[in-house]
């Protein structure tokens, strides 16, 4: 209906009414409209926050006795009102185009409103009406009527909202959050339902794999939704979910769906909740909720975060892509994803970081099948075990892993915290890469020392174990191949038979040792020392005492103490001799390098003298 | 007399365990790929080959010496690697060059063959085999010749010093060798009414025959979840808390005492062919507390335990 229209027809109703009128009797009631200044259509629906403009007040007329007989008096808008009170009530002002609002004194001026901020529901808005008690014609005094409200204008201010991601929440693999969306008030100003189609759409990232040294292809070996491919969203909505249309944005040529990035509410709701799956350890995504409905679209508003349209997860308030939690627990030296300034221990002191950005530290990576994020105050260190045995088909295990994560061996206080991956658990040979799925903030491949036996005697004969190069890869990988013949043949076997070489040399080692009486009993020169020929009751067993190992070391217990010396080398690459040194601490360190048998193995490196632990460096 | 020889003796030990501090060197060497010894032509490599498999199964010193010195005295020190005949047989696909270190460790971990190729590969130098013959032979002049050489080339293992230091004090005695008490008449000894195979050098039996006739309780039973596809297991005799198991392409041994595992290495890896489990003899003979043995005439013939 047109304005100019409406006066007129309120003004034929109400004539005959008011002929009748002598005393305080109130000018017939006007009342506004809103208008969409685009369309000149009125608007019954706005969006909370907004500035309800364009409101046109309709025309009204008085009508009072004066000694002329009954005249027409003007009428004016003396006020607004909102029906509220106290701290609900809005604000009527004039706006020239919808955003800025300015207060004004004349209430003739307003053509606009300013809800409370907070405000959602039924919104009545209506001008103040009095009459100027002079006849227009006449100039005569008439009766002053007291002011009236006019009709009011009803609308309804509607808010659609979306719950955020809780903070303490990191990205998990197969782990799902829900969101709830919903729109309020639940009925509008006609007492009709406030509906509307929910959408839900993600933006998710895509690193490769689901951390840096895992990829799901798929369940049981056939591609899926949810396998962790580069070309996977680490974020989407699960495909089945009741109540909702989710759909894929790609698919296989086969017509499998993937990238499950918009979900549909299947009818017109108030409210839905939908369930996004997460697919990588290091994902971050953006949600955004979006309503169609009668009254109006747009996107949630975040209920924690009235100025957010989109639900960051997880959440990232420095857009690192980092969740705040783990940064605000951690405490990190540099929130820039792409530092790497671990400290701990400080090794050379000139060396900080162990190769894993911030960022990669916090994806984490696969260890020995069990996922682990990494502490970024700490230098980290890998190695891979390719020695120790199978399960099925079952193959003993040449070097156990309990040698490599032994106590008593590699690293010891003061050098890098060790992880044992298994051989899946990186890629890549000479240089195996434990961080080879990666994506986002990268700053170099980092190694795993590769533990391998083997036989070393055409290089280094009767050696127990070879590193190749240091941890940082240059110029030779960090590989160490461990001879166990020859480690076996140092621990000796029984003392059965004197013409065997090896237990001729532990007989050469009694003497070596100035200990031919204490360790030989039967020893009377060193030539005879093992003389195992029965021709004296207690041949076998002096013969046994009377070996290389004569404190009876355990196979694990070198294995542990020649492991953890490599170990050694490849993080003291850069020092003279590759980390072999001199000095008063020499023999109590693991980089000593005899395995000497004797009867406490070095089980830490040295702390001055040089004092390796001091010495080393993960970084080039 | 007695008391001045004693304090020559200890200056002359004191001396010398000073000399060897002093020097450090390395008994776990790092790498040097760039510096590796030239690989011996193939058949200087051969020789180094049956010289290496002569010692490691105490079979004759003199000749592995012999061999190990001919290659020395033609191409001074070379290396060669060598992976088992039978291997390349039985490869599905080509395998590496066994004088590559890097590529036998690439093929294990990368998977490439299902073999722990790295211990299956066995090498060896021209004066690593000396220095060991002449252990094996007790010769102390010429163990501190080749282990010095050793030394000097970076072989410097705990072993390999102590034998040296060792075999240098029994020369400053006068002492020249290590007397051998390998003096059984060969009249005692007995053939074995064993067939066997030679390969690589090495002597090779079928295991259910040689434990029938050695006395060696054995089972071999076909188990896909033991590598290699069979369960083998050896009872140590008189000692049946003592069980060993092999696996067939793997040059190891399980020492299962009370349950309780402990793996050991072989020099040979047991195959299995023409349904046919083939075992090293030298192994099979010390588990049956056989001192010593050889082959003559085409047999096999054992000295008594």
């Amino acid at each position: 209906m047109e304005k100019g229209s409406l006066s007129v027809a309120l003004w034929m109703a109400i004539a005959p009414l008011k002929a009748k009128a002598q005393t305080n009797d109130p000018p017939p009631s006007g009342s506004c409209y809103v208008f969409s200044p685009s369309s000149s259509s009125v608007v019954e629906y706005s969006r909370r926050g907004m500035i309800v403009w364009e409101i046109t007040p309709t025309s009204a007329t008085d009508y009072d006795f004066t000694p002329w007989g009954l005249e027409e008096n003007f009428v004016v808008i003396v006020g607004w009102t909102d029906f509220m009170e106290g701290e609900d009530r809005g604000e009527f002002g004039y706006s020239p185009d919808g955003y800025s609002f300015y207060p004004v004194n004349n209430p003739e001026w307003v053509n606009a409103y300013r809800p409370k901020p907070g405000f959602v529901g039924v919104l009545r808005i209506a001008p103040i009406l009095d009459d100027i008690p002079i006849g227009i014609y006449s100039g005569m005094p008439t009766y002053d009527d007291d002011p009236v409200t006019g009709e009011p204008w009803k609308m309804t201010i509607w808010e659609f909202w979306i719950t955020p991601c809780p903070y303490n929440w990191r990205p998990m693999l197969d782990e799902d959050l829900s969101f709830t969306a919903w729109i309020e008030p639940t009925t509008d100003h006609k007492g009709n339902p406030m509906v509307g189609t929910i959408i839900f759409l993600l933006d998710s990232s895509r690193q490769p794999g689901h951390c840096l040294n895992a990829c799901r292809l798929g369940s049981e070996g056939e591609w899926a939704w949810d396998g962790t491919t580069g070309c996977h969203d680490d974020f989407q909505f699960l495909p089945e979910q009741l109540g909702f249309t989710v759909l894929p944005r790609n698919q296989t040529p086969e017509g499998i769906g993937y990238n499950y990035d918009t979900a549909m509410s299947s009818l017109v709701t108030n409210v839905a909740t939908v369930t996004v799956r997460c697919l990588d350890y290091g994902g971050w995504t953006y949600l955004m909720g979006y309503v169609i409905g009668f009254f109006g679209e747009g996107a949630a508003r975040r209920i924690d975060a009235p100025d957010l349209f989109v639900v960051d997860i997880p959440v990232d308030k420095n857009d690192n892509h980092i969740a705040d939690h783990w940064e605000d627990l951690l405490d990190p030296p540099s929130r820039d994803p792409l530092s790497d300034d671990d400290i701990f221990n400080e090794g050379d002191g000139r060396t900080d970081g162990d190769g894993l950005s911030l960022y990669e530290e916090y994806r984490g990576l696969m260890v020995r099948g069990v996922w682990d994020d990494f502490h970024p105050w700490i230098k980290d260190m890998f190695v891979m075990n390719f020695g120790a045995g199978n399960e099925n088909p079952y193959q003993p295990a040449v070097i156990p892993n309990d040698a490599i994560t032994d106590a008593k061996g590699f690293p010891g206080a003061g050098m890098p915290l060790l992880w044992l991956l298994n051989a899946n658990e990186g890629s890549g040979y000479p240089f195996r890469v434990v961080n080879f799925l990666w994506g986002y903030a990268h700053r170099r491949d980092v190694y795993a020392a590769i533990v391998v036996p083997g036989n070393v005697d055409d290089v280094y004969d009767k050696a127990y174990g070879v590193t190749y190069g240091p941890i940082w890869g240059n110029p030779t990988a960090p590989i160490i191949e461990i001879d166990l013949e020859n480690i076996d043949e140092g621990l000796g076997s029984p003392c059965n038979d004197c013409n065997q070489p090896a237990n001729r040399g532990t007989c050469w080692l009694c003497f070596g040792r100035q200990q031919p009486f204490q360790h030989c009993g039967h020893c009377q020169t060193f030539l005879y020392c093992c003389d195992c020929d029965n021709d004296h009751p207690n041949d076998e067993q002096q013969c046994g005492e009377c070996g290389y190992n004569i404190h009876n070391l355990s196979q694990h217990q070198v294995l542990t103490w020649v492991v953890g010396h490599e170990l050694g080398h490849t993080v003291l690459w850069h020092q003279p001799d590759r980390g072999h040194h001199s000095g008063a601490t020499t023999y109590d360190c693991l980089i000593w390098e005899y395995g000497d048998w004797r009867v406490n193995p070095p089980t830490e490196f040295c702390v001055q003298n040089p004092g390796c632990q001091t010495r080393w460096k993960l970084n080039p | 007399m007695t008391k001045r020889i004693r304090s020559i003796y200890w200056a002359l030990v004191t001396l010398i365990l000073l000399t060897w501090q002093s020097s450090l060197l390395l008994a776990s060497p790092p790498m040097r790929l760039e510096s590796l010894p030239p690989v011996a032509p193939k058949e200087a490599a051969e020789k180094l080959k049956q010289a290496y498999a002569l010692l490691e199964q105490g079979l004759s010193a003199e000749l592995a010496y012999r061999l190990a010195y001919e290659v020395y005295q033609k191409h001074g020190i070379v290396r060669a690697a060598w992976f088992p005949s039978w291997l390349y047989r039985q490869a599905k696909k080509p395998l590496p060059d066994p004088n590559d270190r890097l590529a036998v460790i690439g093929s294990v971990v990368e998977g490439g063959h299902g073999l722990p190729l790295s211990m299956l590969r066995r090498g060896a130098t021209s004066i690593g085999l000396l220095f060991r013959a002449s252990c094996a032979l007790g010769n102390y002049e010429e163990i501190v010749k080749w282990g010095e050489m050793l030394i000097q080339a970076g072989n410097d293992s705990y072993s390999i010093i102590k034998t040296v230091e060792s075999a240098r004090l029994a020369l400053v005695q006068g002492i020249k060798q290590y007397p051998h008490r390998r003096n059984l008449s060969k009249q005692i000894w007995r053939p074995l009414p064993l067939k066997f195979r030679e390969e690589d050098y090495f002597i090779l039996v079928p295991l259910d025959e040689a434990c029938k006739i050695l006395g060696l309780p054995c089972t071999i039973t076909t188990n896909p979840k033991m590598a290699g596809g069979k369960g083998i297991r050896i009872v140590k005799p008189y000692v049946p808390n003592i069980v060993y198991r092999l696996f067939l392409g793997r040059p190891l041994v399980e020492r299962l005492e009370n349950g309780k595992g402990q793996t050991e290495t072989l020099a040979y890896a047991p195959y299995e062919e023409g349904g046919v489990v083939w075992v090293p003899f030298y192994w099979l003979a010390k588990q049956a507390g056989i001192r010593w043995w050889e082959v003559r005439d085409g047999k096999i013939y054992v000295a008594p335990k």
